[in-house]
């Protein structure tokens, strides 16, 4: 019985982990709303959070600062809860949210929008073919997300037809990653310097092009695709035991990866579509958070989800305050600050089975 | 309880039938032990059964309902499965356990479902390992776990790959020990494939042995025979009887 | 012995080109002296003797355009023919002085690549097909030009453009290189000494405006690697210095033109007294704005009013004659008392005539997207 009083205190602090990963990343958030460009103090940052303040205090919080925090935690546990749940119904340690080549296909779609069409988002309304036409704020996104599903789409149409297994899929997707990449470099081959230049930085994922209509999108999606990740966690759990084993405890093994693996590209297309391409984190966080806690699904389900959202939102941090004026590109950041986390809890922990 | 009749399989369309035409039946609380050559379609027989893999053709019945039109839940309700190589992911034993019941709570598991856990773990004298990861243990261990968990199902047959593969003889034992009780105790019919035929003698009721995708020669203890074992395995041993019991040499 | 006669033949080739060299020789040397590019390039050239010259890239045109005869020009690139139907059209609807001056000289050309910022490279067998004696280029690049040079066997001569635009010493130098090399000295010292003269006039008008009643000013707008946004301004933008104006964005150290954060216009925004506006940037904001019309609303200047339009800084490389006009305007928006004898269209005729022999004041204002020309905008009704 002493076991078992044992398990159930694993439980209370697995709870405990979640509760305080919450905390952190609630506290992680607020702090966030005072650390920008803009000079100002925190009590001019309370008061126009609390509808004080002047009018562009109140705009720099409620219309930039709030939408971006909330794409960094939305955006942050969408990509790393599709990383999680593409490693394992791809029994893959490698996979990323975009192993189905989401992230390559939104920038081929963005690449298309802005070289070809010259709809860019940023700062480009250099059309070649007409010169009075300004730029399209969301032409870009609406390509980017269009061709990531189509690509999601196609690889899953074909693996449904012919064969559904991890490695099948796996190998699709880099062959059609690579096609996309390919596709790109013939485009920016053709570019103008200027189109390539926006192309270039459009790839760099960037959380200030949030606002609370995106914010809300990227939710619904997140939101979505995690209710149901939850769900199924006790079927990724029997996941965990091999193919064979989870069907014969009654698990609807292609059906579940079908499903699993369309929720978590969608995913990461809408966060690709709108932010830009942010690596890493879909591959750091579900990492960690199994090193840390092990592989219960009940588990690592959320805590992906706020690692995520810690990483992104402490990168974004970073992005504002080393740039004076001009953030970095936040997905260099998470790469940078992940990676050598990373590294150090993949050799570090004992007890290390390399099981994945 | 299980009847299998005329069963054909391939791999793909255009590869060779693995299966070709094998029948068997098999009765409640009985243990049933397949024989044969590597390649000989066990572990493709099982695939059958437990509803990994569809047969092209043929019936599998269970208990008169047939168990090809069945859902996974349904089947995995009934027949659980002890692989060859155990995986379990880094979860703790009791959740492994656990999971073996994902059929019946599907996405939560109920006080009844961690109570039918707790009682398996304490018949197995596995509780003091609840809280360990599965994935960590020994390999005679991994097997009782796996047992442990396909108990959890509470099916009517259980069906085991190789039990004894890769365990030490002290190990061999205590997993044939460990599933004669569930069949004696628990009533529990058990298919399961063996290389060691002194082993086979011991541990089964009813033997398969199988040729060619098909099973060849079916019967209790009298059919293990040197002409039979000859004809299967193409290997010579002999067979003596050493305190009322038949015992198999190798011929070298 | 067949490999001695292919000895033979190939020494015998050798002798005559080298003859064929060496008889050339005195013709061409006859005059020729050693010029430095603006890139540090030796280049042999014969002042003055030049009949066909072709320019390229962004930029070498226009700087012929002010010293140079452009009835001596071979060819064109398509980005500034204004007839045809392919071309690159991105800068049509701005003013380019240059091209205003001269369609009806450059629509006649045959072409001499593509041109526009789509051309990273010259394309020599378009250049070798219009004949050059010499070439102008703006592909600041030691080895490309070099290439082109030996590809093409007439001198290929290399200017330069600097972050001081039209003030820039690597602006004045060009100019004195190709008064050099087309004999036209007077011309470019004249050129120089106006920009010289122009400059210093501003500078005794706002050297005595204290610090302290200076308001607070934003540049937008300003073309870089295409046309921007509201968001694209310059921390040391020469025309504001000129002009002894007080820029709003102050040690960010951002180097030339650049994109601020959004926050950070909103947070200046609440200390910009006056915006000025590039005119070529209207059609990116327009959007934008349409997007949300409370995007300016924190903006001090956006409310009282305060928000002017300059005519395209960058199109093609900097519009220098426009840079000069510019930098009035921005001292004259500013400083109205101390400028108010100035005439915007008066001053815009006398620097495109010092610059390209015409008033260009009129066909300035007349492009699409000059918006009529310089002068405030009507923030209510501006954007729609």
């Amino acid at each position: 019985m002493n076991q078992i009083e044992e398990l159930k205190r694993k439980n209370r602090r697995n709870t405990a982990v979640i509760a305080f990963l919450v905390i952190a990343m609630a506290v992680l958030a607020i702090g966030c709303l005072f650390v920008g460009s803009a000079d100002m103090s925190v009590s001019d940052a309370l008061k126009a959070l609390f509808g004080g303040g002047s009018d562009a205090q109140s705009r720099i919080i409620w219309r930039i600062r709030i939408p971006r925090v909330l794409a960094a935690i939305i955006a942050g546990a969408g990509l790393s809860v599709a990383g999680l749940v593409m490693q394992t119904t791809l029994n893959n340690a490698m996979a990323s949210p975009s192993t189905l080549g989401v992230s390559n296909a939104a920038v081929f779609g963005a690449n298309l929008s802005i070289i070809v069409f010259a709809g860019g988002f940023l700062t480009t309304g250099n059309n070649l073919k007409s010169f009075d036409v300004g730029a399209n704020p969301y032409a870009t996104s609406v390509l980017a997300f269009g061709f990531s599903v189509a690509s999601v789409l196609l690889i899953l149409g074909l693996c449904t037809v012919r064969s559904f297994s991890p490695n099948v899929v796996v190998l699709a997707g880099m062959a059609i990653s690579s096609v996309w990449t390919a596709a790109t470099t013939v485009l920016q081959f053709f570019a103008t310097d200027v189109g390539l230049s926006a192309a270039v930085v459009w790839s760099f994922g960037d959380l200030g092009r949030a606002s609370y209509e995106k914010d809300g999108i990227m939710f619904a999606v997140v939101l979505a695709g995690t209710v149901f990740f939850m769900l199924m966690a006790w079927k990724y759990n029997a996941l965990l035991s091999g193919e064979a084993t989870a069907k014969t405890m009654g698990v609807h093994v292609e059906g579940l990866r079908f499903v699993s693996l369309l929720l978590a590209s969608l995913i990461t297309a809408v966060c690709v579509s709108f932010l830009g391409v942010i690596g890493f984190v879909g591959i750091i966080c579900p990492h960690v958070t199994k090193k840390l806690l092990g592989q219960d699904h009940r588990v690592t389900i959320p805590v992906s989800c706020l690692m995520g959202s810690l990483l992104l939102l402490l990168a974004d941090t970073l992005s504002r305050s080393l740039g004076s004026g001009t953030a970095l590109p936040v997905g260099a950041i998470t790469s940078l600050l992940g990676a050598p986390f990373f590294i150090a809890i993949i050799f570090g922990r004992k007890g290390n089975h390399g099981s994945c | 309880m299980l009847k299998v009749e005329n069963l054909c399989f391939s791999y793909g369309s255009r590869a060779e039938a693995v299966l070709n035409g094998a029948s068997m039946e098999l009765k409640q609380g009985e243990i049933g032990i397949l024989l044969g050559k590597n390649g000989s379609g066990k572990t493709t027989l099982f695939k059958n059964i437990l509803g990994i893999e569809k047969p092209q053709s043929g019936n599998i019945f269970f208990e008169g309902e047939d168990l090809l039109k069945m859902n996974r839940r349904q089947r995995a309700r009934r027949i659980a499965y002890v692989p060859q190589h155990i995986h379990f992911g880094d979860l703790t034993v009791f959740d492994s356990v656990l999971m073996g019941r994902v059929s019946y709570f599907g996405m939560k598991a109920s006080r009844e479902d961690y109570e039918a856990v707790e009682r398996i773990l304490a018949d197995m004298q596995l509780l003091d390992f609840a809280n360990r990861s599965a994935e960590a243990l020994s390999g005679g261990e991994k097997q009782k776990i796996a047992i442990a968990r396909a108990m959890a199902q509470e099916p009517k047959l259980m069906v085991f790959d190789e039990p004894t593969g890769n365990l030490d003889i002290a190990n061999e034992q205590l997993i044939i020990e460990e599933a004669k009780k569930l069949a004696r105790e628990k009533n529990i019919s058990i298919l399961s494939s063996l290389h060691d035929f002194n082993q086979a003698l011991y541990f089964g009721d009813r033997f398969f042995f199988m040729k060619d995708g098909a099973v060849k020669y079916a019967g209790g203890k009298e059919i293990v025979t040197e002409e039979v074992i000859r004809d299967v395995f193409d290997a010579p041993v002999q067979i003596r009887q050493i305190d009322g019991q038949k015992v198999i040499l190798n011929v070298f | 012995m067949k490999k001695l006669l292919a000895l033979l033949v190939v020494f015998s080739v050798l002798c005559g080109l080298c003859a064929c060299g060496g008889q050339s020789n005195p013709d061409s040397t006859a005059g020729a002296v050693t010029v430095t590019d603006m890139i540090g390039r030796e280049v042999t050239v014969t002042p003055g003797s030049y009949k066909k010259v072709v320019c390229i890239g962004a930029g070498a045109l226009r700087m012929y355009s002010y010293i140079g005869d452009v009835s001596l020009l071979a060819g064109v690139e398509d980005i500034d023919n204004t007839t045809l139907a392919e071309r690159p059209k991105m800068f049509d609807s701005v003013a380019r002085p240059y091209v205003l001056a001269y369609e009806d000289v450059f629509s006649k050309l045959p072409s001499c690549g593509v041109g526009g910022p789509m051309a990273q490279a010259a394309e020599a067998e378009k250049i070798l097909a219009c004949a050059p004696d010499i070439v102008i280029s703006e592909f600041e690049d030691v080895d490309k030009s070099d290439t082109l040079q030996d590809q093409l066997g007439v001198p290929v001569v290399t200017l330069s453009t600097g972050v001081k635009g039209v003030f820039d010493e690597k602006f004045s130098g060009s100019m004195e290189l190709l008064g050099k090399i087309f004999k036209q000295e007077n011309k470019a010292a004249k050129l120089n000494q106006f920009v010289a003269e122009q400059k210093a006039a501003i500078e005794t008008k706002v050297k005595d405006i204290p610090e302290e009643e200076k308001p607070n000013v934003y540049i937008c707008g300003l073309g870089n690697w295409g046309t921007t946004n509201h968001l694209t301004t310059a921390e040391n933008y020469i025309c504001l210095q000129v002009a002894g104006v007080k820029n709003v964005v102050s040690g960010l150290g951002l180097e030339g033109i650049g994109p601020i954060e959004e926050e950070k216009f909103v947070d200046l925004g609440q200390q910009m007294d006056i915006i000025i506006m590039d005119a070529a940037a209207v059609k990116n904001i327009k959007p934008l704005y349409a997007e949300d019309k409370t995007m300016f609303d924190t903006c001090k200047a956006w409310k009282n009013g305060e928000v002017y339009l300059e005519m395209a800084y960058n199109a093609y490389y900097t519009n220098y004659e426009i840079a000069l006009i510019n930098t009035w305007f921005i001292a004259k928006t500013v400083y109205p008392e101390a400028f108010a004898d100035i005439d915007m269209t008066a001053k815009t005729n006398e620097v495109t005539k010092a610059f390209l022999g015409t008033e260009l004041a009129q066909e300035i204002f007349g492009c699409p997207s000059s918006f009529g020309g310089y002068g405030k905008i009507d923030t209510a009704t501006f954007f729609g």
